[in-house]
C-alpha cells in the first residue's frame, strides 16, 4: 500500500513536471533525445542499441541531465536544433563508399581521416552508422562545486597556470569547471584540463593495448592495468579535497603490466604537478632488473611500449603539460563533430575484431556540439608542430583530435568511445583508436572500466614500490 | 665405466628435455593465433595467471682459445610461471625453469682450454698442457685430459636450479605493511652491470657471466622481506624533520644463504669441471718473483660454505624522497658472494705427470697443511727449486720430489717414477660481508638539452665496505724472516695468512638520457641511453689479490670503469637495437653485448641476435678472463 503511494506520488510528480517543462525547448530535447534512442533501438533492432536506451530510461539519469541542462542553459540536441544541420544528417543514415557521394556536406562534420576508410583496406570500414545524439554531464558533485565557485573565479597567468582570486594555483585551492564558455584557447585548455579522466578515479582492469600493422595485423599486444588518481580538488570520493601526501600534485597515473611475460611486472607510476615549473615525477619498476628507476619527466613523447602509437603525452587524449611559454592555445573555431558515441558501458561503437585490429563492418557516430582548438608548439622542438582538438560542450572532452609532425602533415589521430555512466555521470573508457596516418598503422585500446575495484582504490597503487607487488 | 654410465644418463635427459621441449611448443604453439594468454587458453580465474617461455639459441665461438671458431653457445631455457592473487591483500608467485646449454654435446671435444703448466718443454714452464671443454680426455699427451661439461648441460638440480621463485606475499589493505616470504629476488642500488649495493642476491656465472641479463643473473635465495611504510605508520615526523619524505623501511633476512655459482675449468684429474668457454680459465701457476710457471702441480677445489639457518644474512633499506630525487640508505650484513682460497693440504702423486690418481700403479700419498707448506715455501723445497731453475744455479739432484723416489725432470735419464701433486684449496664463502651504503636518483630538470630538451636523469651510488677479505698475493715466506713468498706459492699457506682484510669504497655516478637525434624529424622514438663512472678505492691494496686464484691479478687502489648502453627501436619497433659496453680503465679490458632483438607473431616469437666480444690482457681483471670467449648467437623465444 505504501509503496503504490509512494508510485502514484512519482508518477503524479514526473507527469506535473513534464506538462510544467513541456513549453521550454531545450526539455523537449531533452525528452527527446531518450525517446529517439528508443525509437531508434526499434529500428535497428540491435541489442546493444536497446541496451543503451534502457540505460537512459530512468529518472536518476534524466535528474542529473536536467541539473545540468539547467546550468548549462542548453544541450547537444538544443545546439543542433538551433543549427543548420543538413537533413540528411540524422540517427539512422549509414554512410557508406556508394552514397558517399551524394553528401558533399559530409566533410564539415565527418574527419577525413573516417570518410577514406570507406574506400581502405587500412582499418576499413562497410558503413558509418548515425546514432541519436545524446545529452552527456559530468558527476553531480562537480557540478555543485562549479556553481559555488561564483563569478570570475579564475584567469590564467603567464605560465598558463590556472590562477584563483587570491593568486594562487587555482588547480589546488578550488574544485570545480572553470571556464565553462570559454572566450579564447587558454580558457578552453583548462576547461579540458578540468575534466580530467571524467572521473575521480579510474581502474582499467584490464586495458589491452595492442599495435596493428597496416595490413590489420596484430603486431604487439599488451595487457595490464591502469589507475588514475585526481589528487586536488576532489568533490566526488574520499578522500575530498587534497590528497594527503600528494602535496602539490594534480593527478596521479600508474600502468601495471601482466602481458606479455617479457614485460609482466613493468610498473611505472606517474605524478603530475601544478606547478608549470615542476616537471612530473616518473618512476619506473623494472621487472627485469628488479629494480625502481627514475624515468625524466621531460620526456612524455617515446611510445608508452614498443611498437604503440600512444605516448605518454597522449595520455587521455592531450596531457602535455600546459605551459603557454611553450604552446599556444588558440581557439579555432565552434561547430560539430561525428564521433564515436561515450556507450560503452552498452557497446563498442567501433566494432573491432576479436584480435582487436580491424573493424568488422559498421562504426557508430553520433553528431557532437564543439569548440576546436589549436596547441602551436613555440619551441620547434616538440613531437607535434601542432595538436588541434575538438572538445565537447557538454562532456568537456576530446571527441576528435589530430596531431601534425614538424613537416605539418598529418601524423595521428584520436578517436575514442567513454564508459559513461548515464545516472552518475562519472566516466572512464571502453576504446581508443590511434591511427599513425604516415606510417599506415595504429593503436587500437579496448579497456574493462571496473566500477566496483574503482571504489576501493587507495594511495598504495601510486607508490611504484607497491605496485610492483600487485602484479 | 663411471663415463659410460654418465652419458648415458646425459642422453635420456636429453631426450627427455627435447620431447618436453616439443610438446610444450606444439601445446603453445595455437595460443599466438588464438588466445591471448595461457590462463584464459585453460579457461583459468582471473586472478590466476600462468605463462612462461621456450628458448633455444645456436652459435659461434670466435677468437677461442688456440684459434679459430667453433660450436657457439646453445643454450636453452624452458620457464613455467604461475602467479595466484586471491585477494588485493594476497600474492602468490610460483617460477620454475630449466637451462642447459648443447654446446657440451655439439662441440663433442673440439674446443680446449689452458690446463696446468707443461713440464715437457723445459723452463720457464710457460707453456701450459691444453684440455678439452667438451669431452672427457684420453689422458694422453699433449692434451692430456679433459672434462664433458657434463655438470653444466642441463641446470637440474631442482632446489637450487629450477626453483626461480615460489613465494607468497601479504600486503595489509592501508599500504602501511607487506611480508614476502619465500625464495626470490630483490635488487637494490642504482648500479647496472657491476654491483655496488646490489649485494643481496648472489650471482650466477656460469652461462653467460656479466652478458647474463640481470634479473637470470641474480641467484634467488629463501628470504623473508619486511616493507614498512613509514609515513603511513604515523611515524614520519623525525624523517620529515630531516627533509626525508615518504619515507620507508625495508627489512631483508635470509637464513638459507647462497653463494655466487661459477664454473673453473680445471684439468686437474680428481677434481676436473669444464664451463666451456664460459668457464674461468685454469690460472697460470707461476712462481712470482722468478716468473717461472710451476709445473706438476694441480689444483682440488672444494667449496666450503656457510650452514643453512646458522649462518644468515640480514639487510636494512631506508627509502625516502629528499631534494628532489629518490635516496636510499642501505646495510648489509652478509658473507662473500666469492670465494677466498684457502690451502688444506696436498696429495702427492707417485707414478703420474699429471695428477691422475687413478692411473695403475699410482701411489698417491696425502700431506697435511703444514707439510704442504713446508714442501712449498722451505729453504730448498719447490720454490727455491724453480727461482734456482730460473737464476740458472739449479742441478740434477735439487728437484726436491726425488726422495720420494720420482724422477728429476732436469736429468730425466737417472731413473725414477714421474710425480706429481694435487694442492687441495676450499673455496671458503663463509667470510662475512659487511657494506653500507646509500643512493640516489632525480631527474635533473634544471639541465636540458638535445632537440627535444629533455633532462637527464641522474644515478648516484656509493658503498663502504669494511674488512673486505682479500687472498694476498705475496706473503711473508714462514721459514726466512724478511724473505716474502710471491705469485702462487704465496697461497700455499694457513687460511689466517693468505687473508687480508681492508676497507673498500666503491662510487657510481651515471646518467640515464633520452636522445633524440638532430635533424632526424620523424625519429619515432628516443635512443635511450645510459653512461656510468665507477671508481672503487681499496686501501692499501698492495699485494692484495683481485680474485684468487689468479695470482698474478692485482687489486687497483683506485679501479675505474665506464659502462655506456643504448637502445632504439627501428621499423616501427620491430626490430630494436641494444647495445652495452664496458671499459675497465685500468687494466685495460673491453667487454661489448650488442643484441638485435626482433618481434614477430604479436611479441609471442622472439628471434635474437646476440654478439658478445671481450678484449684484455690474460687474467687480468674479471674482462681478461673472458679474453676468449666471443661469441655470436642466434636465438629464439617462444613466450606464452
Amino acid at each position: 500500500m505504501k509503496r503504490l503511494s509512494l508510485k502514484s506520488f512519482l508518477i503524479g510528480a514526473t507527469a506535473l513536471m513534464a506538462v510544467a517543462t513541456a513549453a521550454t525547448p531545450v526539455a523537449n530535447a531533452q525528452e527527446d533525445y531518450i525517446e529517439r534512442w528508443k525509437a531508434f533501438a526499434k529500428e535497428t533492432g540491435l541489442p546493444e542499441h536497446k541496451a543503451w536506451a534502457d540505460m537512459l530510461d530512468n529518472d536518476e539519469t534524466r535528474k542529473l541531465e536536467k541539473e545540468w541542462k539547467d546550468f548549462r542553459g542548453y544541450t547537444a540536441s538544443s545546439l543542433i536544433e538551433d543549427a543548420d544541420i543538413p537533413g540528411e544528417l540524422k540517427p539512422g543514415l549509414i554512410i557508406t563508399k556508394d552514397n558517399l557521394a551524394s553528401m558533399p556536406w559530409l566533410s564539415d562534420y565527418l574527419p577525413k581521416f573516417w570518410i577514406d576508410r570507406l574506400n581502405s583496406e587500412w582499418m576499413g570500414v562497410k558503413g558509418i552508422r548515425i546514432v541519436p545524439t545524446n545529452h552527456y554531464y559530468m558527476q553531480k558533485a562537480l557540478l555543485d562545486a562549479t556553481k559555488k565557485l561564483g563569478k570570475d573565479p579564475f584567469t590564467i597567468n603567464e605560465k598558463g597556470e590556472l590562477v584563483d582570486r587570491d593568486g594562487k594555483n587555482g588547480v589546488l585551492t578550488k574544485s570545480g569547471l572553470p571556464f565553462l564558455t570559454p572566450k579564447n584557447g587558454d580558457e578552453l585548455n583548462w576547461l579540458f584540463n578540468a575534466h580530467g579522466v571524467g572521473t575521480e578515479d579510474l581502474w582499467f582492469n584490464p586495458v589491452l593495448m595492442t599495435g596493428c600493422s597496416s595490413s590489420n595485423k596484430v603486431e604487439r599486444s599488451y595487457t595490464g592495468n591502469i589507475w588514475w588518481r585526481k589528487m586536488a580538488g576532489r568533490v566526488g570520493k574520499t578522500p575530498l579535497g587534497n590528497v594527503p601526501g600528494y602535496e602539490g600534485v594534480t593527478e596521479a597515473g600508474s600502468l601495471l603490466l601482466t602481458s606479455p611475460r617479457d614485460v609482466r611486472g613493468l610498473a611505472g607510476v606517474r605524478l603530475r604537478y601544478a606547478d608549470a615549473d615542476k616537471d612530473d615525477n616518473f618512476r619506473i619498476f623494472i621487472p627485469t632488473l628488479r629494480r625502481t628507476r627514475t624515468l625524466t619527466g621531460t620526456n612524455g613523447q617515446d611510445p608508452i611500449a614498443p611498437s604503440l602509437e600512444l605516448t605518454w603525452d597522449e595520455w587521455r587524449s592531450q596531457w602535455t603539460k600546459t605551459d603557454k611559454r611553450k604552446f599556444k592555445y588558440t581557439m579555432v573555431k565552434e561547430g560539430f563533430v561525428l564521433a564515436a558515441p561515450e556507450v560503452g558501458a552498452a557497446y563498442d561503437p567501433y566494432r573491432p575484431d576479436e584480435a582487436h585490429c580491424a573493424l568488422t563492418g559498421i562504426v557508430d557516430m553520433e553528431l557532437r556540439p564543439v569548440w576546436v582548438y589549436d596547441i602551436d608548439d613555440l619551441t620547434n622542438s616538440y613531437q607535434y608542430s601542432k595538436k588541434r582538438i575538438w572538445v565537447d560542450k557538454e562532456l568537456y572532452y576530446t571527441q576528435w583530435m589530430e596531431m601534425y609532425d614538424r613537416r605539418g602533415n598529418l601524423w595521428r589521430t584520436w578517436d575514442d568511445s567513454r564508459w559513461w555512466q548515464p545516472t552518475t555521470g562519472r566516466a572512464m573508457w571502453r576504446s581508443l583508436i590511434i591511427p599513425n596516418l604516415i606510417s599506415q598503422r595504429h593503436t587500437i585500446l579496448s579497456m574493462s572500466s571496473d566500477w566496483e575495484k574503482v571504489d576501493q582504490m587507495d594511495n598504495s597503487l601510486f607508490d611504484v614500490d607497491k605496485l610492483r607487488d600487485k602484479r | 665405466m663411471n663415463t659410460k654410465n654418465k652419458k648415458t644418463k646425459t642422453k635420456s635427459q636429453k631426450l627427455c628435455l627435447l620431447g618436453a621441449t616439443a610438446f610444450s611448443t606444439v601445446l603453445m604453439m595455437p595460443l599466438a593465433a588464438n588466445a591471448e594468454s595461457l590462463a584464459e587458453a585453460l579457461n583459468l580465474p582471473d586472478n590466476v595467471w600462468v605463462g612462461g617461455r621456450l628458448t633455444q639459441g645456436t652459435g659461434v665461438y670466435f677468437d677461442r682459445y688456440g684459434g679459430g671458431t667453433g660450436v657457439g653457445p646453445s643454450q636453452f631455457v624452458a620457464q613455467l610461471q604461475a602467479e595466484w592473487t586471491p585477494n588485493s591483500n594476497v600474492t602468490v608467485v610460483s617460477d620454475f625453469w630449466l637451462r642447459g646449454d648443447w654446446y657440451y654435446d655439439l662441440d663433442d671435444g673440439d674446443s680446449i682450454g689452458p690446463g696446468t703448466q707443461d713440464f715437457t718443454k723445459g723452463p720457464p714452464f710457460l707453456d701450459r698442457f691444453d684440455f678439452l671443454l667438451s669431452q672427457d680426455g684420453a689422458l694422453t699427451l699433449p692434451e692430456p685430459f679433459g672434462n664433458s661439461g657434463e655438470e653444466n648441460r642441463i641446470l637440474d638440480d631442482f632446489e637450487q636450479d629450477v626453483i626461480r621463485e615460489l613465494s607468497i606475499a601479504f600486503a595489509d589493505s592501508e599500504g602501511r605493511a607487506s611480508l614476502k616470504v619465500g625464495k626470490f629476488q630483490r635488487g637494490w642500488g642504482q648500479a647496472d652491470g657491476l654491483r655496488l649495493l646490489d649485494i643481496l642476491n648472489p650471482q650466477d656465472l656460469r652461462q653467460r657471466s656479466i652478458f647474463t641479463d640481470t634479473e637470470d643473473l641474480r641467484i634467488p635465495q629463501w628470504s623473508a622481506a619486511l616493507s614498512l611504510d613509514i609515513d603511513q605508520l604515523g611515524l614520519a615526523a623525525p624523517f620529515e624533520g630531516l627533509g626525508l619524505k615518504d619515507p620507508s623501511l625495508e627489512v631483508i633476512y635470509t637464513p638459507v644463504v647462497r653463494h655466487s655459482e661459477f664454473i673453473v675449468n680445471n684439468p686437474t684429474p680428481n677434481s676436473s669441471t669444464s664451463g666451456g668457454p664460459f668457464g674461468l680459465p685454469f690460472p697460470r701457476l707461476v712462481e712470482g718473483q722468478s716468473g717461472f710457471g710451476m709445473p706438476l702441480l694441480g689444483a682440488k677445489l672444494s667449496d666450503k660454505e656457510t650452514d643453512d639457518w646458522e649462518d644468515s644474512e640480514v639487510g636494512m633499506r631506508l627509502k625516502f624522497d629528499v631534494l628532489g630525487g629518490q635516496g636510499t640508505i642501505n646495510g648489509f650484513y652478509g658473507f662473500q658472494d666469492l670465494p677466498i682460497v684457502v690451502n688444506t693440504g696436498a696429495t702427492v702423486h707417485i707414478g703420474t705427470f699429471i695428477g691422475d690418481p687413478n692411473a695403475a700403479g699410482v701411489i698417491n700419498v696425502p700431506i697435511d697443511l703444514p707439510t704442504t707448506i713446508g714442501a712449498t715455501n722451505a729453504p730448498g723445497q719447490y720454490v727455491d727449486f724453480i727461482q734456482a731453475l730460473a737464476a740458472g744455479t739449479a742441478v740434477p739432484g735439487d728437484f726436491p720430489l726425488i726422495p720420494f723416489g720420482c724422477l728429476d725432470i732436469l736429468d730425466p735419464g737417472a731413473g725414477g717414477v714421474p710425480c706429481s701433486i694435487t694442492a687441495d684449496f676450499d673455496l671458503d664463502y663463509t667470510l662475512r660481508q659487511k657494506t653500507v651504503g646509500f643512493s640516489f636518483t632525480r631527474d635533473m630538470t634544471e639541465f636540458r638539452f638535445g632537440r627535444k630538451d629533455v633532462s637527464p636523469v641522474l644515478r648516484l651510488e656509493a658503498a663502504y665496505e669494511f674488512d673486505k677479505p682479500f687472498n694476498k698475493g705475496v706473503i711473508q715466506n714462514p721459514f726466512v724472516p724478511g724473505r716474502m713468498t710471491v705469485g702462487t706459492p704465496a697461497l700455499i699457506t694457513t687460511r689466517d695468512d693468505t687473508i687480508a682484510r681492508r676497507d673498500q669504497l666503491s662510487v657510481l655516478v651515471g646518467f640515464d638520457y633520452n636522445f633524440w637525434v638532430p635533424g632526424w624529424e620523424s625519429q619515432r622514438s628516443s635512443i635511450f641511453m645510459t653512461t656510468q663512472f665507477f671508481e672503487i678505492h681499496t686501501e692499501d691494496a698492495d699485494g692484495l689479490l683481485f680474485q684468487a686464484p689468479y695470482a698474478l691479478t692485482n687489486v687497483e687502489e683506485n679501479q675505474e670503469f665506464i659502462t655506456q648502453t643504448y637502445t632504439k627501436g627501428f621499423l616501427n619497433d620491430k626490430v630494436t637495437l641494444d647495445g652495452l659496453a664496458i671499459w675497465d680503465m685500468d687494466k685495460g679490458g673491453v667487454a661489448i653485448r650488442q643484441r638485435i632483438d626482433f618481434s614477430v607473431g604479436g611479441g609471442n616469437w622472439k628471434p635474437r641476435i646476440e654478439v658478445g666480444y671481450f678484449s684484455g690482457k690474460d687474467e687480468q681483471g674479471l674482462l681478461g678472463l673472458y679474453n676468449k670467449s666471443d661469441y655470436v648467437e642466434f636465438s629464439l623465444t617462444y613466450q606464452f
